[in-house]
């Protein structure tokens, strides 16, 4: 994947921590900020997909819950039967 | 000590879209990362066969469809998968797809599955909780 480089301006307090953490775990102080923020990337679209089908439930239902139910069942007794 | 691993039933997501708080409160430790969870594809196939018979809403199936591999990890059956299932199928009468989904969710290092299924009962074992939701 291309790799862009970013200026970023932080307060001088956590930039020190930053260079702590990087030293600790045998890191650049670029590759921390990088993989926490690919992570913090990564966690901010799991929420937006998730969020936009929680807010959908939460105005009714979107399903007929006892038929799904029972189609389940039919599903895999009858399409999947077991011997037993 | 990492996240544990659960894994989700179809059933799991008929209570979600239904709105049961339960299911509603595992979802959102999923969006806010605090669960990892983990979905089987025969599980999406369900969902996406409930969908087509017009049992589950098409907007919220379409936002769950496109948002799976974002919120889940998603486990095909493999070769290892559909041996393993055959014999626990098998050997404790379980249909053949309720096999494959708890072999799948063994193998990816699930320590809880949540299902209406109450077969998977049956297959409770001490690295793998059932709960029925």
């Amino acid at each position: 994947m291309p790799v862009e480089r970013i200026t970023i301006s932080i307060d001088r307090e956590f930039a020190e921590e930053l260079r702590n953490m990087a030293n600790q775990e045998g890191k650049s102080l670029s590759s921390l900020v990088r993989e926490a923020l690919e992570e913090w990337i990564l966690l901010m679209r799991r929420k937006r997909a998730g969020e936009a089908l929680l807010s959908l439930i939460k105005e009714r239902s979107r399903v007929d819950e006892e038929e799904a139910l029972k189609t389940i069942k039919i599903m895999r007794k009858k399409e999947w039967g077991s011997e037993k | 000590m990492g996240k544990r691993k659960i894994g989700l039933d179809t059933g799991f997501f008929v209570r979600l879209l239904a709105g049961r708080e339960k299911a509603i409160s595992v979802y959102e430790k999923i969006i806010n990362g605090e669960e990892k969870a983990v979905v089987s594809v025969i599980v999406a196939f369900e969902l996406r066969r409930l969908a087509l018979k017009g049992i589950i809403d098409r907007e919220a199936y379409n936002l769950l469809e496109n948002s799976l591999k974002k919120l889940f990890e998603v486990i095909p059956v493999d070769l290892e998968i559909a041996i393993e299932a055959s014999s626990v199928s098998h050997g404790t009468g379980l249909h053949a797809s309720d096999a494959l989904i708890y072999v799948s969710y063994r193998k990816a290092g699930c320590s809880l599955i949540y299902t209406t299924d109450e077969a998977f009962k049956a297959i409770q074992s001490k690295q793998v909780k059932i709960e029925l939701i």
